[in-house]
C-alpha cells in the first residue's frame, strides 16, 4: 500500500512519463531520451520504452531542450515502435 | 522577463548537421528557426557559453539579447556617454550650488563694506556653497543683533548663483548739535541774484559782484558796530557764475552702452570660436567676465564658465557741424552734472572751434545760476580783523 502511494506521489512530482502532443503541423515530445536521426523527411526519437518515428517533409526542430523537443513541418505520420 | 536569453545566428553549409552536433554536445535550444544556410537560435546563458566553446567552421554571431543582460550590455556599450552625462549632471548640480557673486545693494559704501565683511565671516562669499533657508535666517538674525543700532532690516536673496543682499539702514534721530559760529562765504566769483537767510546778518545785496572768500552772510550779531554775539549763519546765496569748457570731439565715434541683460554661460572656445552649451538666446555683442576657465598651453581648447553682459555698440561718423553740436551737448551735460535741482544754465555760447585731422576742439562759455555760499568757521583772527576795521573807521 505504502509503495503504491509513494509511486503515485513520485510520478506526480517527478513528471518523467513520455508525452507526445500533436499540434497543427507540430509535434511536441516530452521526456525523451535521445534523438537518433534528424533528417528532412524523418526524425527518430528514442524514449524509455519506445522509438518514435516522425515522417513528413521539411521537418525541422523548433525547440531542443534536455527533455523536450518540438518538431515542425509537413507531418505525415507518427509511428511508435 | 528576468531570464537572460541570447539570440545567435549560425551560418554554414549544413545547418541541420551542426544542430545535431550541438545536441551531441548537450547544447539545448529554447527556440530554433532553421533556414537554408543559416539558423536563429535562442539560448540561455549556460548554453550560450557552451556554444562559444565549440570549435567549428560555422559562423556563430550574437544577434541580440533579451532580459537584464540586454540592459547591462547597453550600459556597457554606452558607458562613456552615461558616465559623461552623470559627471556633467553632478558638475551642473555642483556649480549651481556655488556662489559666484555676492552683491550688497545699498547706496552707503560703509554699509556695503560692513556687510561684505560680516557675510564673509558667515562664509557667504565667492566660490562657497549656498546656504539653506534656515542657515540664511540664522545669519540674518545674528547680523541684525550685532548691528542693531546701524541696521533696520536685511534680506538675503539667491538669484541663480548670485546672492543679492538688500539692507535698510537704521536712521536714528540725531539731536541737532549747535555748531560752532560761522560765516557764509562765497565759494566762487559771481553776481548775486538771490539771498535767503534764517540766521546771521546779510552783508551783500542783489547784483553785487563778489569774489571767492567774500563774506555773504555774517555770523556776527552786532550793535553799534560792536560784536554782541557770534552765531552759525544759515542761509543760501545764489549767484550768476561763469564757466569755460574745452572739449575734443572725434569725427569717428564709438560707444559701448551696457544693457541690463546678463547671463551665465558654459562654452568651449576653440581658436577664438565659441561653442555653447544650452545657449538659446545668444547676444550679438557682449562683454565677458570669466568665472571659471580651464585652459592648457598645449591645447587651443578652453572651457569657460562666464558671465556675459549684453552691450549695444554705437558707431557714428560726424560732420564738422554735427561734431560741434555733439560737443555742445556733451559739454552741457557735463555742466549740468555738477548742478543741483534749483540751479540752472542761463546762457551758453561757442567761443572757439579748432579743427584737427581726427577731432574738433570746441571751447564753450556758460553763464550759470547756482548757489555759491559755504560755511566758514569764525576764528579769533576774524574777530580781531572786524574790530580793527571798525575802530579805524
Amino acid at each position: 500500500m505504502g509503495g503504491f502511494l509513494f509511486k503515485r506521489i513520485k510520478s506526480y512530482i517527478i513528471d518523467d512519463k513520455l508525452r507526445i502532443n500533436v499540434l497543427d503541423n507540430k509535434v511536441n515530445v516530452v521526456n525523451y531520451i535521445d534523438i537518433i536521426t534528424i533528417e528532412n523527411e524523418r526524425i527518430c526519437i528514442l524514449s524509455e520504452s519506445k522509438k518514435i518515428i516522425i515522417k513528413g517533409s521539411s521537418l525541422t526542430l523548433n525547440k531542443l531542450l534536455e527533455n523536450e523537443v518540438l518538431i515542425s513541418g509537413d507531418i505525415k505520420s507518427i509511428e511508435l515502435e | 522577463m528576468f531570464q537572460n536569453i541570447y539570440e545567435v545566428k549560425i551560418t554554414g553549409k549544413d545547418i541541420k548537421r551542426f544542430i545535431k552536433k550541438l545536441y551531441r554536445n548537450k547544447v539545448f535550444i529554447e527556440q530554433l528557426n532553421i533556414y537554408d544556410k543559416y539558423a536563429y537560435l535562442k539560448l540561455d546563458k549556460e548554453n550560450y557559453e557552451k556554444i562559444k566553446k565549440i570549435k567549428t567552421i560555422y559562423k556563430i554571431e550574437l544577434v541580440r539579447m533579451y532580459g537584464v543582460i540586454k540592459i547591462i550590455n547597453l550600459i556597457k556599450i554606452h558607458s562613456f556617454l552615461i558616465l559623461s552625462f552623470i559627471i556633467g549632471l553632478f558638475y551642473l548640480i555642483f556649480l549651481s550650488n556655488i556662489i559666484f557673486k555676492v552683491e550688497v545693494v545699498h547706496t552707503d559704501k560703509n554699509i556695503r563694506k560692513l556687510l561684505y565683511k560680516e557675510l564673509e565671516t558667515y562664509n557667504i562669499k565667492k566660490y562657497r556653497f549656498v546656504k539653506t533657508y534656515e542657515e540664511k535666517e540664522i545669519i540674518k538674525a545674528k547680523i541684525l543683533e550685532q548691528y542693531k543700532e546701524k541696521l533696520e532690516w536685511i534680506e538675503i536673496n539667491r538669484i541663480g548663483t548670485k546672492y543679492e543682499i538688500r539692507v535698510e539702514e537704521r536712521i536714528m534721530n540725531e539731536i541737532e548739535k549747535e555748531s560752532s559760529p560761522n560765516h557764509l562765504v562765497a565759494k566762487k566769483d559771481g553776481i548775486i541774484k538771490k539771498i535767503t537767510s534764517s540766521k546771521g546778518e546779510i552783508i551783500k545785496k542783489i547784483d553785487d559782484y563778489v569774489k571767492k572768500g567774500d563774506v555773504l552772510i555774517s555770523g556776527f550779531i552786532t550793535k553799534s558796530e560792536t560784536i554782541k554775539n557770534k552765531v552759525s549763519a544759515k542761509g543760501k546765496v545764489y549767484a550768476e557764475v561763469w564757466y569755460k569748457t574745452s572739449i575734443n570731439m572725434p569725427f569717428y565715434y564709438k560707444e559701448e552702452k551696457e544693457k541690463n541683460n546678463k547671463k551665465k554661460t558654459l562654452k568651449i572656445r576653440f581658436i577664438n570660436k565659441d561653442f555653447y552649451f544650452f545657449n538659446f538666446n545668444k547676444y550679438n555683442t557682449y562683454k565677458e567676465d570669466k568665472i571659471i576657465s580651464f585652459k592648457s598651453n598645449l591645447s587651443p581648447i578652453e572651457i569657460i564658465f562666464a558671465e556675459e553682459r549684453e552691450i549695444d555698440v554705437v558707431e557714428k561718423v560726424f560732420t564738422k557741424e554735427e561734431a560741434i553740436e555733439e560737443a555742445k551737448k556733451r559739454s552741457e551735460e557735463k555742466i549740468k552734472l555738477g548742478l543741483k535741482k534749483d540751479e540752472k544754465i542761463l546762457k551758453s555760447k561757442v567761443l572757439e572751434t579748432i579743427e584737427y585731422e581726427n577731432y574738433i576742439n570746441v571751447v564753450m562759455f556758460y553763464k550759470v545760476y547756482e548757489e555759491i555760499s559755504m560755511e566758514k568757521k569764525i576764528t579769533d583772527e576774524d574777530v580781531k580783523e572786524y574790530e580793527e576795521k571798525n575802530s579805524s573807521n
